[in-house]
């Protein structure tokens, strides 16, 4: 698979203060990258950075395969990307639909694409019947619908999508994340940065965890994976027996305990482990109730790295 | 640098405009006191015992139409103040600079947005002003000053006081 971004060490300093220290991350085509990071933590400065927007202090990242950094290439970069920045940017005395149009022209889209692309984003994005309002008349959800439509307005190969979803409403926020996932399925790649870890965890195919550095980068579940505590809690049906006790300590199992109905053991790969664990309890005469894994979320996960 | 990029921003600029009040005023107010006051000036001061002298009124023609090249350097600083300080506020700069445009193509989308109507505002102001003085000074002079391919811009400091005392 091909990677579209490609990052090495990017450090970006503004006089004394460092945003971004020795970032190294790649995405592949196709890929919904999620960054996570609390406010401060250098996630739109990364951005800023791979959009050419503002330059690196060290370091090196390619974007489609052009380097950041280099004037010709950055023209290049920005030919390929589209971005939706935090605040949407709208020039609100145009008409939804001018709005778009600009940007086509910019993209060297001809009248016709631009004609198909800005009424099929818009009916997809419920704003059709609004084609011709101002942009400034509308709610912050719409706004940002229509941020993202413009952002897309020349099919770009890499989208840079900047807390989408903070500041809308339940209702809005749903209907940008589905939209979203509607990219997803397209496999349109999607750097997404986002406070909300649930949206994430949706969402993304690969997480990274930013604060100033990167602190750990994954899939969602290798991420929850990667934090100890998570526990596997099987209720039996009866007092938990020797037998079955026995049965389960030919498994390897880490830290396990039973008390009254209750077996409890380290949650490592849960779906690797279980299905023999629940084997194991039913030729020892167990009957399994239920089955369980708690303790460690990528929210346990999320505070514990950034807290480091 | 692409002039046809630059002419896209220019005319979604053109499309704001339209739309800011302010604009309008920075555009209009300035050309019509220039085209429509001197003249009336003039006018006024010609209908006073004696008027102008016939040998003053060139350089005083002259003087007036100074105000013409000062309004074309007057009328594009509320345009392009406006242009850049709306694009903060609606902080829509950074999409824009996110798109394969340079910077140069950018900066002169915005001189022509600032330049155009500016450029359009200052003839439509320097015809009716050249009529009205024409109309005015024709009585006195016997021919029509205006249009004068050969006029100087020598600001003459004492034309406005000599218009008065004659």
């Amino acid at each position: 698979m091909t990677i579209l971004i490609d990052a090495e060490n990017l450090t970006r300093k503004f006089g004394n203060l460092t945003a971004v220290e020795d970032l190294t991350l790649h995405v592949d085509d196709g890929e919904v990258f999620g960054f996570l990071g609390p406010n401060g933590a250098g996630k739109t400065t990364t951005i800023r950075m791979l959009c050419c927007l503002i330059s690196k202090t060290s370091g090196s990242a390619r974007i489609g395969g052009y380097e950041i950094g280099n004037k010709e290439d950055s023209l290049k970069i920005r030919k390929i990307i589209g971005l939706v920045p935090d605040n949407v940017g709208l020039s609100e005395n145009l008409s939804a639909y001018d709005n778009l149009d600009f940007y086509g022209k910019i993209y060297d889209c001809t009248a016709t694409q631009r004609k198909e692309s800005i009424q099929r984003f818009l009916e997809m994005l419920g704003l059709w019947e609004k084609r011709n309002v101002l942009a400034g008349t509308f709610s912050k959800g719409m706004k940002q619908k229509l941020a993202i439509a413009r952002a897309l307005i020349h099919d770009p190969q890499i989208l840079f999508l900047d807390e989408p979803t903070a500041n809308l409403d339940p209702e809005a926020a749903k209907t940008v994340r589905e939209f979203i996932l509607d990219l997803k399925k397209q496999k349109k790649t999607i750097f997404l940065n986002t406070h909300n870890l649930d949206e994430a965890q949706r969402i993304c195919d690969k997480i990274g965890i930013l604060n100033t550095t990167l602190r750990a980068t994954g899939t969602p579940q290798e991420l929850e994976q990667s934090v100890s505590g998570r526990k596997t809690v099987i209720g039996l049906e009866q007092q938990v027996n020797d037998v079955v006790l026995n049965a389960l300590k030919k498994l390897s199992l880490k830290n396990l305990t039973s008390e009254g109905n209750t077996i409890t053991f380290d949650a490592e790969d849960p779906d690797k482990q279980n299905s023999p664990v629940v084997e194991a309890i039913v030729l020892a005469g167990g009957h399994v109730r239920s089955i369980n894994v708690v303790g460690s979320t990528l929210e346990d996960t999320y505070l514990k790295l950034v807290r480091k | 640098m692409r002039l046809s990029k630059a002419w896209i921003i220019a005319a979604r600029d053109f499309k704001i405009f339209r739309r800011q009040k302010n604009v309008w005023y920075s555009i209009i107010v300035f050309p019509v006191i220039i085209s429509i006051i001197f003249p009336v000036v003039l006018e006024y001061a010609g209908r006073k015992a004696g008027g102008i002298p016939a040998a003053q009124l060139p350089t005083l023609l002259n003087s007036f139409s100074f105000f013409l090249v000062i309004g074309a350097a007057f009328v594009p600083l509320g345009i392009a103040s406006y242009s850049i300080v709306g694009e903060k506020v609606e902080k829509s700069l950074e999409p824009l600079l996110a798109t394969p445009l340079t910077d140069g193509e950018i900066l002169l989308g915005k001189s022509i947005s600032a330049i155009v109507p500016t450029l359009v505002a200052m003839y439509a102001a320097a015809a009716v002003f050249m009529v009205g003085m024409d109309e005015v000074a024709f009585s006195k002079l016997g021919y029509y000053y205006f249009p004068n391919w050969t006029i100087h811009f020598t600001p003459d400091s004492h034309a406005g006081r000599r218009c008065f005392e004659c």
